[in-house]
């Protein structure tokens, strides 16, 4: 994810707006050119799609990234109009149920 | 063929512009948002004087709120917030920050502040 299409869109605002305060869950634009583009070149980024991310300058040094995203049905199918999302329910077996995903991380 | 090829061309050309000859009028920015659910449980309230109030009323009767200050980004039609604090029902989820809001206009004048394109998630004008 650290070099994928959405973390560099939120890096360059990030750093447009002077790279001092943080940037507060910056949704990242995927489209299906995106999706195209990252094919075998960025399987993770490519599952991942869209997200929002945050870059938090951290006192003492370093800058903490965190990128969320949701993956569910509406995701999988590209974001057709009809498409219903399922939630997870605790002790049921759901195939392609939504699922929330925090990615975490820190750069020097 | 070069004029047939400018005939192909032109349609392309006219239906790009019209997408980029749609403004956004800042003014119309200004009122009370609700999140999503309109349930009033998470407020944003964006004044003239180009400053801002975000309020979070939590499930435990708790209140949380930020304010800071706004401006318009014509060229990318979005809507920067100063200080910026995103709440749940724990309280706050983030340090103040810079949030970057695209503007969307839908039908009958329905203003909203983008969240989340993918999850269709906004802050939604209602006054």
């Amino acid at each position: 994810m650290k070099h994928s299409l959405v973390v560099a869109q939120a890096r360059h605002e990030f750093k447009k707006r002077g790279a001092s305060e943080p940037l507060i869950q910056y949704n990242s634009s995927f489209s299906l050119f995106h999706a195209y583009a990252t094919s075998y070149v960025n399987m993770t980024a490519q599952f991942v799609g869209g997200a929002r991310v945050s870059i938090i300058p951290m006192q003492g040094g370093g800058t903490k990234y965190i990128v969320d995203n949701t993956t569910d049905r509406y995701s999988y199918y590209a974001h057709l109009p009809f498409i219903q999302n399922y939630p997870r329910t605790e002790g049921v077996i759901t195939p392609k149920s939504t699922i929330y995903q925090r990615f975490i991380w820190i750069e020097k | 063929m070069k004029i047939r090829g400018l005939f192909y061309f032109l349609p392309i050309i006219f239906i790009l512009a019209l997408g980029c000859t749609s403004n956004v009028d800042p003014k119309i920015l200004i009122g009370n948002y609700c999140f999503n659910d309109g349930l009033a449980n998470d407020s944003l309230f964006v004044f003239a004087d180009n400053t801002y109030k975000h309020k979070f009323n939590a499930n435990n009767g708790k209140s949380y709120d930020a304010t800071g200050k706004w401006k318009y980004d014509s060229g990318g039609k979005e809507v920067v917030f100063e200080r910026f604090v995103f709440f749940n029902n724990e309280g706050p989820h983030n340090p103040p920050g810079y949030w970057v809001s695209k503007v969307r206009l839908e039908k009958d004048s329905i203003v909203r502040l983008m969240y989340s394109s993918e999850n269709i998630l906004f802050f939604q004008k209602i006054k």
